[in-house]
C-alpha cells in the first residue's frame, strides 16, 4: 500500500478552500442515520464531538476520566496561537504557517500546516463566543503575548490556565449537544481495541472501568482523539492516564504509526526528587525571560547556591549562545542542561538539575515587578518544593512534554484504516519534528471544530456502509482478545508492581532515547526492551479482580502497550540517521553542536506498518516537499 | 404561571429566599419591639401609653399581627424543611468534623437558636400578650403601697423571678446569635452583595445581634437591680 | 531528599457502592516529607500489593492541581489542611511524625461512593448539561474583538471559570450543597455579553438539575469557599441567588 496523503493541488492558500468544495456532503435528513464514535474528550475530542453533534450525527464519546472536563488538555498553561495580528506587529496566516514549518524543522506536511494557520483565527472567534475568558486590555479588547521566542505577539491566554479554559469551552459545547441528545457520553470507559470489518473501522471495544465489562460499540466512523504518549518515559509532564493504548491498538489493526521518535522535551520542569516520584511538573517557559540558567564551574561543587561567587558560576547558555542566551529553543536548552549534568556539574540533591536564578532580575527590576510577572509560578514552585525562589534560585531540569509522532493521517485526518480518523496530539500531522509553544491547543481545536466536520461526512457519503452491530464476529473476537489479556494479566501474580516495571522502561528510554541519542545507545535499548517486557509478563503483580474498579489493572494494560510501543520508538530513532527538532542524534551535529538535518535522505515521514507478532514492522515513506517554506539550517549561536 | 416561576417556587433557592424575606419582616419587628420595650427605662407611664397606642391601632394591629404570624410560620416551615433536606443530602458525615476556614458558633447553630426562640415565644406570649394587662399580675409594691402599673407592672413582676429572667436572657442571646448570622445571610441569600458594602453588612449584622441580645437582656437585669436598690419608685 | 516520617492511616475501604464500608488502619513508615500526598498513597499501595492486599483506590490524573479528579477528606478537611490546594498538591511535610490521618471519600448523597476514596461526580456533568454553556454553533461566531468586555468583568468571569469541578465544595459543605460549583458557572457567563441571551434560562435549568441531583440547600456556611482549591468566592453564590430571583421575576417563558 502506498501512502496517499490526498494533499489537494493548487496554490497553498487555496488548497483547503478548494478541497472543502470537492468534499461530499451528507443530506441533513440523513445525518442522524450515521453513528460516529469519538474516543477522547481533550480539545480534539470534545470539539469534534460538539461539531459533529451540531451537524446532526449521532455521536458517542468515550473517555477514561470520570468527567470529560478532566482530559489532559486541561493542564496546558501558556496559551494558544492565532494569526489575528491584533497587535499590528506583522503577523499573518502566512507567517504563522512559515514559523510552524520552520519550527518543526522541515519535517511536517506543508499543506496541513497552512490549513492550521488558516483556521486559527476562527478558533479564537469561536472560543470567545463560547465565553472563554481570555485576558483582555482595559479597552475591553483581547490581549496577546509573545510565546516560545516568537517574534510576534500572537498568543491568546487566560492567565496560566489557557488549556483549562479552552477545554471547558469545548466541553460545554459538547454538553450542549448532550442536552440536545446528539452526543452520548461514556466516561470511565477505556478503549482497548479498534474493530475493523470489511477493511473499514466500524467500532471499538471498551472496558467499563467501574464494572469491568468489556463490550463492543459499533459505528460508521471512529475518531481517535486520545492524546500523546509521553508517559512511555514514565516521568513526564503529562497526566497520569495519558497512554498509547488507543493508537497502538489501532496500529495493530493496520493504522500506520508515523515518526514515533519525535518527542519534545521541555527545559523548565521541577526536577525529580526521589524514586517515588510519580510525575513532573512544568514551570512555564516564560520564566526564561528573566531567569538566568547556571551551574557551578567546578564539578561536584556542593555549596548552597547563594554561597557560590559570581566568578565560579557558569551561565552556560549565555556563554555558548551569546545572541539568544537563556531564550534558545526548548531542545537546545534541554540538551545543554543534560550535558552539564553529565559533566557532574548538576546541582540539587540528585545532581540532575540546574539553577534558574532570578537574583539579577530582582536586583534590576525589584521584587514587586518579578512578583507581578511570575507570582503564581513562584507560588506553585514554593508549594511543591518548599523553597522560596525569591531567595534561592529555582532548580529545574528538562522533562518529556509532548509527542509529535502519532498515527499517520492523510490531509483528511484519516489513517490508513478507512473510517478511522485521528485528531489532536494522537496524530502526527502538523508539528513535524518539533512543536512551537502554544500550537498544540490550536491544532486540537482546528482538527475538531474545523477539519473533521468536513472530512468525516465526505467519508460517510462516499462509502456504502452496511449496518454492523456489536454481535458481529469481528466484535466478538476482539472482545474475547481483550478479556483474555485482562485475565492473563491478573493471573500472573508475580513480585513486581506495575509502576516499578514502567519506571524501569522509562529510565531506559530517558537514557537512551531521550534528549540525545546515539546508535549504540539505541541498539542497547532495543536489546533491553524485550527483556523488560518479558519480565513484565512473567513477574507483574496485580491484585483484585477484573469485574470491578481496578486501577492497577488499568495501568498494567497501558504499560503492556508501552512495552511494545517503546521498541518501535527506538527503532524509528535508530533508523533516522540525522538530527532534526526533538530528535537529536549525537552522530549528526554541526561543529557548534547543533542538530544537523539530512534533507536529501530523510525529508520524509516515517510511517510504520505492523506486520504481526514476531515480525519486524515495515517502513513506508511519505516524501515531504516544500513549495513555500524552503528548508534552512537552524542556528542560534 | 410561567414555567420559570413554577420552577422557582419548587427550588431550593426559593425556600431559602422565603426564609430571607420573612427574616427581614421578623428582624424589623424585633428592632421595633426592642425600641418599644426600652421605654421601660422611661418609666411605667411611657411604656403603658405606648402599649395603649399600639392597641388603639385596632384593625391595623390585627393585620400587622397576622402578617407577623404568617412570616413567622413561613420562616419556621421553610427553614425546618430546608434543614431536613440538608440532613438527607449529606448521607452520613465524616469521622471527624474539622472544617477549614471560619465556622463561627452563630452560623453552626442557626437551627438550634431558631428552635430556642420558637419555644421561648410560647412562654413569652403567655407571659405578656395573653396575660391580663390590668389584673393581679400587674400589681406592684411601691413606696406608696400596692399599685396596678398595667403592662409595666406585669413585666416588672415577671422579672422578679430570677429563673424566668434567666430564661429570657438566654432566649434573647439566642435571638442575638440567630441575627448576627441571619442578617448578613439574608443579604447573601437575596443576592444583595457588593464588594464595597458587603463587609459593612457583615459587621452590621454582628452589631445588630449584639444590640438585640444586650438590649433585651438589659430589661430583666434593670428590673432586678432596681428592685433590690431604689425600688420601682413612680 | 527530605526527612522521613511515620504515620498511621485510617482509610475508608469500601468494595463497591453496595458494600457498607469501614475504616482500616495501615502503617505508613518512612514517608519522605518531599512526597506529595498521592505519592504517599502510591507507596502505601505498592506495599499493600506486595503483601497480596488490594490497593486503596483513589482518583487522580494531572497531579498538578488542575484536572479536579483527585480529592479526599483528611482529618475532616476536604483536600487536606492547606487552603487553595488540591490533594495532589498537598505535601507530606505538612504532617508530623507519628500523626494519625483519617482519610475518607467525599460524602454526599449526590456523590455515591464507587470504591474506597473514589466517588461518582457525574451529577456535576448533568448540571452542566442542563445549561452550563453558551449556545453557539461552529461557524456562527463573529470576530473575537466584536465583543468588548471590560477588564474587571473578564477577570471576574475568569475567577469563576477557574473552578476545577473537584467537588470539594460539596464535600466541605455541611449541607452537601453544590451552590459554589453552580454559582461559579452561572456567574462566569452572567459577566459576559455573549452569555446574556440565555441568562435566565441557564440559571433556572441549572438550579433545577442541581436540586434533582439531591444536593443540599445553601445556608451560607461559607465552608465551601475555604475548601475550594481554585479559591472560587462565595460571591458567586450571591450572584446565583440574584440571577435566579431575577429570572423568576422578570423572565418570559423559557
Ligand atoms: C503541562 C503541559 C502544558 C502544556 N501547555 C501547552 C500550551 O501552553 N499550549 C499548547 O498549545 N499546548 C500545550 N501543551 C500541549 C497540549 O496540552 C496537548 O498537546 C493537547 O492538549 C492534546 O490534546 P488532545 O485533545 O489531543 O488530547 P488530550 O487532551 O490528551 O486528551 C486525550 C483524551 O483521550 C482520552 N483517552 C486516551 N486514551 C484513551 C483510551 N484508551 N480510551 C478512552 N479514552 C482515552 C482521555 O481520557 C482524554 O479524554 C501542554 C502540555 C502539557 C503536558
Ligand atoms: C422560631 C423559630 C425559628 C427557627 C426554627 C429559625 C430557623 C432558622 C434557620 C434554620 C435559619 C437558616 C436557614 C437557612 O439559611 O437555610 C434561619 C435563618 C434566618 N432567621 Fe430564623 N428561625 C426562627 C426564628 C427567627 C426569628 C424570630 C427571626 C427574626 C427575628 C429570624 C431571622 C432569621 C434570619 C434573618 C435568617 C437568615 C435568612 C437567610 O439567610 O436567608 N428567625 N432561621
Ligand atoms: C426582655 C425581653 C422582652 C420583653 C420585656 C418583651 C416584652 C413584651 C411585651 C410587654 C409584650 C406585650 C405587648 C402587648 O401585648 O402590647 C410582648 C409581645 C411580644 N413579644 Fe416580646 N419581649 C421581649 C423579648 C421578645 C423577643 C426576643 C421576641 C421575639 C423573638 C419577642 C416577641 C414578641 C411578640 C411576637 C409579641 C406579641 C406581639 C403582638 O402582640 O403583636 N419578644 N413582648
Ligand atoms: S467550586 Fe471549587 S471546590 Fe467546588 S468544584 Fe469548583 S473548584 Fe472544586
Ligand atoms: S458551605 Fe454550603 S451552605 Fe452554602 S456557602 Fe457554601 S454551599
Ligand atoms: S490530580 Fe488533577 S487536580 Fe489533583
Amino acid at each position: 500500500m502506498t501512502l496517499d496523503s490526498k494533499t489537494p493541488s493548487g496554490p497553498m492558500s487555496e488548497k483547503w478552500a478548494r478541497h472543502k468544495f470537492n468534499l461530499k456532503l451528507v443530506n441533513p435528513a440523513n445525518r442522524r442515520k450515521y453513528n460516529v464514535i469519538v474516543v477522547g474528550t481533550g480539545l480534539a475530542g470534545a470539539s469534534a464531538s460538539a461539531a459533529l453533534g451540531e451537524l446532526g450525527y449521532n455521536v458517542k464519546t468515550f473517555c477514561i476520566q470520570d468527567s470529560p472536563r478532566r482530559a489532559h488538555s486541561v493542564s496546558a498553561q501558556g496559551g494558544i496561537n492565532a494569526a489575528k495580528n491584533y497587535q499590528n506587529d506583522g503577523d499573518s496566516v502566512y507567517r504563522l504557517f512559515y514559523d510552524t514549518v520552520k519550527g518543526g524543522d522541515y519535517r511536517s506536511r506543508e499543506a496541513n500546516v497552512y490549513r492550521l494557520a488558516e483556521v486559527s483565527n476562527a478558533i479564537i472567534d469561536h472560543c470567545v463566543a463560547q465565553g472563554v475568558p481570555f485576558a483582555r486590555e482595559y479597552g475591553g479588547l483581547l490581549d496577546n503575548r509573545s510565546f516560545g521566542g516568537a517574534q510576534v505577539s500572537r498568543t491568546f491566554y487566560a492567565r496560566g490556565q489557557t488549556g483549562q479554559q479552552l477545554l471547558l469551552g469545548a466541553y460545554s459545547a459538547m454538553m450542549k449537544e448532550v442536552n440536545r441528545g446528539q452526543v452520548t457520553l461514556c466516561p470511565r470507559h477505556e478503549m482497548l481495541d479498534v474493530v475493523v470489518v470489511g477493511g473499514k473501522a466500524r467500532g471499538i471495544v471498551t472496558r467499563n472501568l467501574i464494572t469491568g465489562d468489556i463490550e463492543g460499540h459499533a459505528a460508521d466512523a471512529v475518531l481517535l482523539c486520545t492524546g500523546g504518549y509521553s508517559n512511555v518515559f514514565y516521568l513526564s509532564t503529562n497526566a497520569k492516564a495519558c497512554n498509547v493504548t488507543a493508537t497502538w491498538r489501532a496500529y495493530k489493526r493496520g493504522a500506520y504509526f508515523a515518526n514515533p521518535c519525535y518527542t519534545q522535551i521541555h527545559p523548565t520542569c521541577i526536577p525529580v526528587h526521589g524514586d517515588y516520584q510519580s510525575k513532573l511538573t512544568l514551570m512555564s517557559e516564560s520564566l526564561r525571560n528573566d531567569g538566568r540558567i547556571w551551574v557551578p564551574k567546578k564539578a561536584g561543587d556542593k555549596r548552597p547556591a547563594n554561597d557560590i561567587p559570581e566568578d565560579e558560576r557558569d551561565y552556560y547558555l549565555e556563554r555558548r549562545y551569546p545572541s539568544f542566551g537563556n531564550l534558545v529553543p526548548r531542545d537546545v536548552a534541554s540538551r545543554n542542561a543534560k550535558y552539564v549534568c553529565d559533566e557532574g556539574r548538576g546541582v540539587g540533591p540528585t545532581g540532575q538539575a540546574v539553577y534558574l536564578d532570578f537574583r539579577d532580575a530582582i536586583g534590576r527590576l525589584g521584587k514587586d515587578a518579578i512578583a507581578a510577572r511570575y507570582g503564581n509560578l513562584f507560588h506553585m514552585y514554593e508549594k511543591i518544593t518548599d523553597v522560596d525562589p525569591y531567595k534561592e534560585p529555582m532548580l529545574i531540569y528538562p522533562a518529556l512534554h509532548f509527542t509529535m509522532g502519532g498515527t499517520w493521517v492523510d490531509y483528511n485526518l484519516m489513517s490508513t484504516v478507512p473510517g478511522l480518523f485521528v485528531l489532536g496530539e494522537a496524530n502526527f500531522s502538523d508539528h513535524g519534528a518539533n512543536r512551537l509553544g502554544a500550537s498544540a491547543l490550536m491544532q486540537g481545536l482546528a482538527d475538531g471544530y474545523f477539519v473533521v466536520p468536513y472530512t468525516v461526512p465526505d467519508y460517510l457519503a462516499s462509502n456504502a456502509l452496511d449496518p454492523v452491530t456489536p454481535d458481529h464476529e469481528a466484535f466478538k473476537a476482539s472482545v474475547k482478545e481483550s478479556r483474555d489479556q485482562t485475565s492473563k494479566l491478573l493471573s500472573i501474580k508475580g513480585k513486581r508492581s506495575v509502576d516499578s516495571l514502567h519506571r524501569e522502561l522509562g529510565l531506559l528510554l530517558w537514557d537512551k532515547c531521550g534528549m540525545s541519542r546515539t546508535k549504540e545507545g539505541l541498539e542497547e535499548a532495543l536489546n533491553k526492551i524485550p527483556e523488560i517486557r518479558e519480565e513484565f509478563w512473567k513477574n507483574v503483580n496485580i491484585q483484585g479482580y477484573s469485574d470491578e474498579l481496578n486501577q492497577s489493572l488499568e495501568r498494567a494494560g497501558r504499560v503492556a502497550d508501552y512495552m511494545e510501543f517503546a521498541e518501535l520508538m527506538v527503532l524509528d530513532a535508530l533508523h533516522r540517521e540525522e538530527s532534526c527538532g526533538g530528535h537529536f542524534r549525537e552522530e549528526h551535529q554541526t561543529e557548534d553542536g547543533e542538530a544537523l538535518r539530512d534533507d536529501e535522505n530523510f525529508a520524509y515521514v516515517a510511517a510504520w506498518q505492523d506486520k504481526g507478532p514476531g515480525e519486524a514492522p515495515e517502513l513506508h515513506k511519505e516524501p515531504l516537499t516544500f513549495e513555500e517554506a524552503k528548508p534552512a539550517q537552524r542556528s542560534y549561536a | 404561571m410561567s414555567r420559570s416561576l413554577r420552577a422557582f417556587l419548587q427550588s431550593s433557592i426559593f425556600k431559602k429566599q422565603i426564609a430571607a424575606v420573612t427574616g427581614i419582616i421578623l428582624v424589623l419587628f424585633i428592632i421595633g419591639h426592642l425600641a418599644g420595650n426600652l421605654l421601660i427605662f422611661a418609666g411605667p407611664q411611657a411604656l403603658n401609653e405606648y402599649a395603649e397606642k399600639v392597641l388603639e391601632l385596632g384593625p391595623f394591629l390585627w393585620s400587622f399581627r397576622i402578617g407577623l404570624l404568617a412570616a413567622f410560620v413561613l420562616h419556621v416551615y421553610f427553614t425546618i424543611r430546608v434543614t431536613q433536606e440538608n440532613r438527607a443530602a449529606t448521607a452520613g458525615r465524616y469521622a471527624v468534623t474539622n472544617p477549614k476556614g471560619d465556622w463561627p458558633f452563630s452560623r453552626r447553630t442557626m437551627v438550634y437558636t431558631g428552635l430556642l426562640v420558637f419555644f421561648f415565644l410560647f412562654l413569652h406570649l403567655f407571659d405578656f400578650t395573653f396575660a391580663d394587662h390590668h389584673g393581679e399580675g400587674s400589681v406592684v409594691m411601691t413606696g406608696d403601697g400596692a399599685m396596678n402599673l398595667g403592662l409595666f407592672g406585669l413585666v416588672w413582676n415577671s422579672f422578679l423571678n430570677p429563673l424566668r429572667s434567666l430564661v429570657y436572657i438566654l432566649a434573647v442571646c439566642a435571638v442575638g446569635l440567630h441575627l448576627s448570622h441571619g442578617v448578613q445571610s439574608l443579604f447573601q441569600s437575596l443576592g444583595v452583595t457588593h464588594e464595597h458594602y458587603t463587609p459593612l453588612v457583615q459587621k452590621g449584622s454582628i452589631a445588630l445581634g449584639l444590640v438585640v441580645a444586650v438590649g433585651f437582656s438589659l430589661i430583666p437585669i434593670y428590673v432586678f437591680i432596681r428592685h433590690y436598690t431604689i425600688g420601682v419608685g413612680v | 531528599m527530605g526527612k522521613t516520617i511515620n504515620l498511621t492511616l485510617r482509610v475508608w475501604r469500601q468494595k463497591n457502592a453496595q458494600d457498607k464500608g469501614r475504616f482500616e488502619e495501615y502503617d505508613a513508615k518512612d514517608i519522605d516529607t518531599e512526597m506529595s500526598f498521592l505519592e504517599m498513597l502510591d507507596v502505601v499501595n505498592e506495599r499493600l500489593e506486595g503483601e497480596g492486599k488490594e490497593p486503596i483506590a483513589f482518583d487522580h490524573d494531572c497531579r498538578e492541581g488542575i484536572c479536579g479528579q483527585c480529592g479526599a477528606v483528611i482529618n475532616g478537611q476536604a483536600h487536606g489542611p492547606d487552603g487553595g490546594t488540591t490533594l495532589c498538591q498537598l505535601h507530606m511535610r505538612r504532617f508530623r511524625d507519628g500523626q494519625t490521618l483519617i482519610i475518607e471519600p467525599w460524602r454526599a448523597r449526590a456523590f455515591p461512593i464507587i470504591r474506597d476514596l473514589v466517588v461518582d461526580r457525574t451529577a456535576f456533568d448533568r448540571v452542566t448539561t442542563a445549561g452550563g454553556y453558551i449556545t453557539v454553533r461552529v461557524g456562527q461566531a463573529p470576530d473575537a474583538n466584536a465583543f468588548l468586555i471590560p477588564k474587571p468583568n473578564a477577570e471576574t468571569s475568569f475567577e469563576a471559570a477557574a473552578c476545577i469541578g473537584c467537588g470539594a465544595c460539596v464535600a466541605a459543605c455541611p449541607n452537601a450543597s453544590a451552590m459554589l460549583f453552580v454559582g461559579a458557572k452561572v456567574n462566569q457567563f452572567a459577566q459576559l455579553p455573549q452569555g446574556a441571551p440565555e441568562r435566565e434560562r441557564r440559571a433556572v435549568s441549572m438550579v433545577r438539575q442541581m436540586d434533582e441531583e439531591g444536593f443540599g440547600n445553601c445556608s451560607n456556611h461559607y465552608l465551601c469557599e475555604a475548601a475550594c482549591p481554585a479559591e472560587v468566592s462565595v460571591e458567586n453564590i450571591a450572584k446565583l441567588n440574584r440571577e435566579y430571583l431575577r429570572a423568576a421575576v422578570f423572565s418570559r417563558s423559557t
